[in-house]
Formats: structure tokens, sequence, C-alpha cells
């Protein structure tokens, strides 16, 4: 064992709440090792810590045997530890090798060719070859993600830490970076992997450590654990069985084409202001008591396809049907009137008020009720009161309905979002990234919520990246790619190694 | 809430701390001249009427900016308004005070200059709201707009020629005059101002739309995804907050000058846009930092008279206080940023 990186009794305290309690661990030279834990379990905290921009409170890091003192992340870098952000940190309109020396240390006048000459050996080595003079904004999610770790690399990193960084990827690229992370561990490099997929962990850690609440679980080397031993670290004890949604799933109703259709979409198309389409062809069924989904990588059309449902734009070609009736140039109040109910993607961007009161919150959307309001006067007592049933059928955590909801966890604040929907009469949901960032106890109660709304005849569309998600959850599926629908079929026939090849454009 | 008036009330005393070293560079000393401009200014008849008659125009034009800034919206255009607002009470004033008694003439240049201010303010209402034309830009112009027409009509038409030319209209018939209160020199524009800040209080709180507003203040995005009709308020909003700042037009020259003049107002506008700062855009708010901002004109021009002291110290100390003040919310910002990092 030659311990690269070596952390003990790493503790980390904010206001209220202490993040990493007395850490320790070790990362060996040319290891892949993972760091598991849900949202909220200190993984982010400790990473940051380990790349300079949180100082510990207490507790010693040792680089190589010698003691490592961050004060910044460039500090970080300079020792050799780099990291890849979950949300890259590229300038678009760059090229890959601009993008690349950014932020070392260069000769005034740019060597350029000395620098291509050193990216293209770096890459041939771990087979990330790019042709380093492509801007980063030509290239794909998958493809800037290998520019982040060339980046990493060529400041001559000796620990890369990845931050999630198969959230973005279709399966097939998921498989590519695997490759490479192999490759650079046969090459002596030392990875920390920072997940909460188990399948993805499981195949590709040399070890494996757990955390929860702040502290260290336990350590697992490679084949001595399991997919339902680390679910139980993970969670703790009351994990909820994961058999539970699945049974409700398999109850839906066996005949939904003979439910009646809420959503249609005919040949629509929809124009970018710069001319270009950012939807064309779209034809897409929703019915009562069903729950379609969409599946697609990030940014294939998904947002202006919600849009468009919703009401916040009108189509520039063909048809938007809701329950029966052409809807051109209906307006989002319209479409609520109707029975359209939208949890959106960025929650905190279109969800919420962020400063109102959670009981506020359930005003949003539905603000004309007469439970509200009385001709334009609010009912400020109603308004509360309501709130306040409302959190409790929903299990919503808050100090009161008065709190502000910018101050909710991400899970309560979807769960205000969710309950606000469905307490009014829906014909249709449309659901983005409902448990996107929600913990395993919120993800099972949204899900559990939205296959009620499907057992009670609500039509649901949901939008997810997370392919499992949409098996688990949807009747039909849709693919979804560069803005057209490129594949559909019903939930028998689907396969996680189709849809991927679907999702990247390519025919299967 | 209470941490932001105890933060705020602490930066007002840090400010006079400052503003008294200020005092003894310029050699008056302050443990002398505080507590003499402060007994002249609330207990002298003169000067308490005084800080209620400049506190009026302030808290109007303050309002007016406030309510813009429930959007988000900078309304720098208070100046401007204001004129125009006076510009309106006087040709209503001039074309009918002769005709009809105050039962009349009261209501008529209040609703009046009300409608005329909010035409006004729609112009770059219209303009961002549909156009997206910053309305930062097309407030602060129309401000000399304003300015030069009221310029042009005293140079003009409106000139009075028994004033040897100098460029004023004539008097008002007393029927346009706004009464006093009691037996005071102040005049009814102050509860009007107060009235009026809390109207805009109970809409905001109290109204559906009033929340559209509060909402669409604190997240735009959230706004046009409930389905209000964002473009519309934001106009509405820009207009309302107009009409109310050039009521300060209306209160200036009906209540005190009785005629329209050049330079009248001393900068109220653009003061009003401290007023709404200094409160936060709270609108029962501005009613107390509109006094604040009464009591920094008042003992400047007490300091003026008392130690011979140059007009530049008045705008020192205001400029003193929005120093501190925003300093402050700096300061209240990053401790709210510390709790959202957890």
């Amino acid at each position: 064992m030659n311990p690269v990186l070596e952390l003990q009794k790493i503790h980390k305290e904010f206001p209220g709440i202490v993040a990493n309690d007395q850490i320790d661990l070790t990362l060996n030279r040319g290891e892949i090792h993972t760091i598991l834990g849900e949202n909220g379990a200190g993984k982010s905290t400790l990473m940051n810590i380990i790349s300079g921009l949180y100082i510990p409170d207490s507790g010693s890091m040792f680089l190589e045997g010698k003691p490592l003192h961050l004060k910044n992340p460039a500090q970080a870098i300079a020792k050799g530890v780099g990291m890849v952000h979950q949300h890259f940190m590229l300038i678009p309109n760059h090229s890959v090798s601009e993008n690349i020396i950014l932020g070392t240390p260069q000769a005034f006048r740019l060597q350029k060719s000395k620098v291509r000459q050193q990216i293209e050996e770096l890459g041939r080595r771990y087979g990330l070859e790019f042709n380093p003079d492509l801007r980063v904004q030509d290239l794909s999610v998958g493809e800037q993600q290998k520019v982040e770790i060339l980046k990493v690399l060529f400041r001559g990193a000796k620990i890369l830490i990845l931050d999630e960084p198969t959230a973005v990827l279709t399966p097939q690229e998921s498989e590519a970076l695997y490759k490479i992370l192999r490759q650079m561990k046969k090459d002596g490099q030392s990875i920390l992997f920072i997940s909460h997929k188990m399948r993805e962990v499981i195949e590709l850690s040399d070890r494996i450590t757990v955390l929860r609440h702040g502290k260290v679980k336990a350590t697992r080397n490679r084949g001595e654990t399991s997919p339902s031993e680390l679910a139980r670290l993970m969670m703790g004890e009351s994990t909820i069985q994961t058999g539970e949604v699945q049974t409700k799933t398999s109850k839906a109703s066996s005949d939904q084409s003979q439910n009646k259709t809420i959503v249609r979409l005919k040949n629509a198309g929809l124009r970018h202001e710069l001319g270009h389409w950012l939807l064309q062809n779209i034809n897409l069924e929703v019915r009562a008591g069903q729950i379609v989904g969409l599946a697609g990588v990030a940014g294939s059309g998904q947002a202006p396809l919600a849009e468009v449902l919703v009401g916040l734009r009108g189509l520039d070609t063909g048809e938007y049907q809701f329950a029966g009736e052409e809807q051109k140039g209906a307006s989002v109040s319209e479409l609520i009137h109707k029975g359209v109910g939208y949890i959106p993607e960025d929650r905190k961007r279109y969800g919420i008020a962020p400063h109102l009161e959670v009981a506020e919150n359930f005003l949003l959307r539905d603000l004309h009720n007469n439970r509200f309001q009385s001709r334009g006067w609010l009912q400020r007592d109603k308004v509360t009161a309501f709130g306040r049933d409302r959190m409790r059928a929903f299990d919503v955590r808050a100090a009161s309905e008065r709190t502000p909801i910018g101050q909710l966890s991400g899970g309560n604040m979807q769960k205000v979002i969710l309950a606000r929907e469905t307490s009014r009469p829906l014909k249709f949901l449309l659901a983005a990234q409902p448990v996107r960032g929600l913990d395993i106890h919120a993800t099972a109660f949204l899900q559990n919520q939205l296959l009620q709304a499907r057992a009670d005849g609500l039509a649901i569309l949901l939008i997810s990246e997370d392919l499992e998600e949409l098996l688990l959850m949807s009747d039909y599926l849709y693919v979804i790619s560069r803005g057209s629908i490129v594949g559909e079929m019903p939930k028998e026939e689907a396969e996680i190694e189709k849809i991927g090849l679907l999702m990247t454009g390519e025919r299967a | 809430m209470s941490v932001q008036v105890t933060v705020t009330v602490g930066s007002i005393v840090l400010a006079l701390i400052l503003g008294s070293v200020l005092l003894a560079m310029v050699g008056v000393n302050p443990m002398e001249a505080y507590p003499s401009v402060g007994a002249l200014m609330f207990f002298d008849q003169w000067g308490w009427q005084d800080l209620f008659l400049k506190m009026t125009p302030l808290l109007l034009t303050g309002l007016g900016v406030a309510i813009a800034a429930q959007l988000n919206l900078w309304n720098i255009g208070a100046e401007g308004q204001l004129y125009l607002g006076a510009i309106a009470t006087t040709w209503l004033a001039l074309e009918f005070s002769e005709s009809l008694d105050a039962h009349f003439m009261l209501p008529i240049l209040l609703i009046g200059t009300f409608v005329a201010g909010g035409m006004w303010a729609a112009i770059p209402a219209g303009l961002r709201s549909w156009f997206g034309v910053n309305e930062i830009i097309t407030t602060l112009l129309l401000n000399y707009v304003a300015i030069s027409l009221a310029d042009y009509l005293l140079y003009g038409a409106w000139r009075d020629p028994s004033t040897l030319n100098f460029p004023m209209t004539r008097s008002f018939g007393e029927s346009s005059y706004l009464p006093m209160i009691g037996s005071t020199t102040v005049h009814w524009g102050l509860p009007l101002g107060i009235l009026l800040a809390v109207l805009t209080w109970i809409l905001l709180r109290s109204t559906t739309i009033g929340f559209q507003i509060r909402v669409a203040g604190d997240n735009l995005s959230a706004a046009d995804y409930s389905g209000f009709n964002t473009k519309n308020l934001l106009f509405i909003v820009l207009v309302l907050s107009g009409a109310v700042a050039a009521l300060a037009g209306m209160t200036e020259v009906a209540g005190i000058h009785h005629r329209l003049q050049q330079n009248f107002s001393i900068n109220y506008g653009y003061t009003g846009i401290i007023v709404s700062r200094l409160a936060r855009n709270h609108p029962i708010g501005v009613i107390g930092t509109a006094f604040l901002l009464a009591v920094i004109f008042v003992g400047g021009e007490l300091l003026q008279v008392e130690y011979q002291l140059p007009i530049a110290v008045v705008y020192l100390f205001e400029g003193l206080l929005l120093f501190t003040v925003i300093g402050s919310e700096l300061f209240l910002s990053y401790r709210l940023r510390r709790r959202v990092a957890l």
C-alpha cells in the first residue's frame, strides 16, 4: 500500500450542522476510491476541503506523507490535487487548448505548438484525443468533460477528484469515461470518485467509502460488498424497501390505450429567436391515467418542449391539443385553468418565490382560487391554514408555514411544489426532473405521489435524464434528441442499451 | 426585520459620528452644534414646521421610487415626475382656480396631477414592458425633458409680466391653495403622503395584484411560470410610481409657493431615491427615512445659518449617511449568505 493522500480526523462544521465529523480516509497510488453517500452526507464538503475551497476546523491532511495545509484552490492545484467539477468550468467560445492552459503559468508569448504537442501526448496516453483548436461550445457534454479531465492532467495532477461525473452522460459516454479512468489508474494516477449511483460504483472502484450524516460509515474493498449492503450503509437501517415503488408500478391499469388522450402534439415545431429549430416534428401523446416518460440527454429540447406544454411559448408549426382542443396561443394562466400542473426542472428558478412564506408559495399558479381570495382581497388566515394543512399532508419539514420557502431543503421545496400542483383539479401534470437532487426518502415519497396521481386518472409526462427512474415509473417512453423525437416504445420493450443509443442521436 | 432596523439605526449613528468628525474639521464643535441644531429643529416653531414641509415631497418621491423598486425597477425619474406634477397642477390652477372653489379645485388638482404623472411615466413604462428598454436610462433622461419643459413655460407662455421678468407664473387663486393643518404652516400634503404609503402597503400585503407584484419582484421567472402577466405588472407599477412621485410637485406648488417658479425643487426627486433605498424600499419605512432626510436638509440649513457652513456640508452628510447605510446592507447580506451556505 502506498498512500498518496491521507486524511486524519477531518472535521468541518457550519452553523447548526456538522458537515464532516472526524473523517479518516486514505487514497492509495493507482487506485479508484469512491466516496458514496446521499445528498447532504458531506461528500461535497469533504471534496471542497481536499481541493482547498474550505479550510477544515480541525484534523490534518498528508500528501505523500508530508503535511498538507491548503488555504485556497490555487495551492491545491499547485500541489497536484485536481478537481473535475460537476458543472464544467470551461469558457465556451475559447478553444480546447486555450481552456486547458487557462490559469497555468505560461511564457508571456504563448507557445501554442508546444502546448498542442503536450495536449496531444496526454490525450494519446489516456484516449482523450481532441483537435485542440476546436471551440468548447462545439463539443458534446461528454467531450467537454474530457476536456476538464485533460485540463486537470495538464496541470500535473497526482490526485484526480471527479464530482458526480456521470450525472450528465449517456450510458455509452459513461462507459467511455470508465475506460479512461481505468487507463489512468494503470498509469499510476489516484482517483477519488464521488457518486450516489451504486451500480457504477461497484464495477469501477477498488475501494468504496460510505459517508452518512458527515461520518464515515464503512470502507469496503472491491468484491467485498453488495448493492444491498451499500444501500443499508448509505441510508441507515430504516431504509425504505425499494420494492415499494415497484409493486405499485406493476399494478398499472392494463388497458391505457382506451383512456382519453389529454395532451397531443402534432408535428410540433419551435424556432429559436435566431431562426434555428429548437423542436421539430414532435409527435407525442399522453393519456389519462398514464405516465409517459421522456428520455434524453440534458439540453436535447426538453426545456422548450416543457415551455410549450405549459404555455410559456407558442408553437411555430404544428398543433398542441389539450383535452381535444387546439391551444394556439393559449397563455400560462389559461392552461392552468384548464388543468395543467407543472413541476419545473429548475425548481428554484421557476417554482418558488424564495423570500415569500411557504404558505404564500401555495398561491403561485393558483392565485385566483376562491379558497385564497375574495374579490381581489387575499384571505390571509385561509392562506395560512391551507399551507399548514398541505404541509402536514405532504410531510413538509419547516419551522412553520410562515418560514420563507428559500430556507427549506430541496426535497421540502419540491414537496411544496408537488403539493401545490396537485391541490387543484388537474388533467395533466408535467414533471421535469422531479426527484433530481432529492434524498432517497423524498424521492420515494414523490414517486409514490406521482403513481397515486396516475391511479387517480391524471395524465403525467415525466421528463428525466435518469433512465432507471424512467423505466421504473413510465408506462410508455419517448426519446428526444436534438429537438426531435427519435424513438418511442411501450415500457415492456424498453431497454437501457437501446434508449441510450437513441439518446445520442443514433438510430438503434 | 428587527435586525434590519437595528442595523439601519446603527448606521445612522455611525454617520452622525463621522459627521461630527467632519464638523470638527471645518472648525465647528459637534458637541455644541448637534444639540443646538437639534433644539432649533425640534422645539422651535419654525424648525419643526419646516421639517414637516421638507418631509412631504421627500416622502412622496421616496414612495414613488419604492413602488417601482417592488419589481426591482429603478425609477430615477422622480425629479422629472415632480416637475411634471408641478406643471400639471399649475396648468389646472391657472386655468380653473378663479372659477371653481376649493371643494372642486383640490380633488381636481389631486386627480389631475396623479393622472398626468402616470401618463408621463407611461412612456418609460411602455418602453420597458414591450421593448425591453432599460428604465434607468429613460426615466433619467426624461428628467431633463420635464425640467426644460418647465423652463420653457416659465420663460414663455406662463411668465407673469408683473414679476419684473423673473421666471415665475402669477399666483394661483386661493381655491388652489392646499389647506394648512390647524394653525400651523404645515399643509395637508404630509397626511396625504402617509395615507398613500399605508395604502401601498395594504395593496402589496392584502390584494391579489399586490401578491403578484411581490412574487414578480422576488422571482420574475416564477411569476411568468405562475401565469401572471409580468409585462402588465411592470407597466402598472412604473406608472403608479410616477403618478405618486408627481404628487410631490403638486404639494410643493399648491402647498407652499402657490405658483410655479424656477428651481423650486432642491433635488427632492433624486433624494427620493435615497429615501427609498434607506428604507430598503419598504413603503412604511419610507415615512421614517423621509423624516430622517428632512432632518438632514433642515439641519444643514441651520448649520448654514448658524455656523455659516457651505451647502456642500449638507451634501457630505447625505453622502455619509448613504455610505454607512448601504455599507451596512452589504454586511447584512453577507450574514444571510453564510446561513444559506449550509
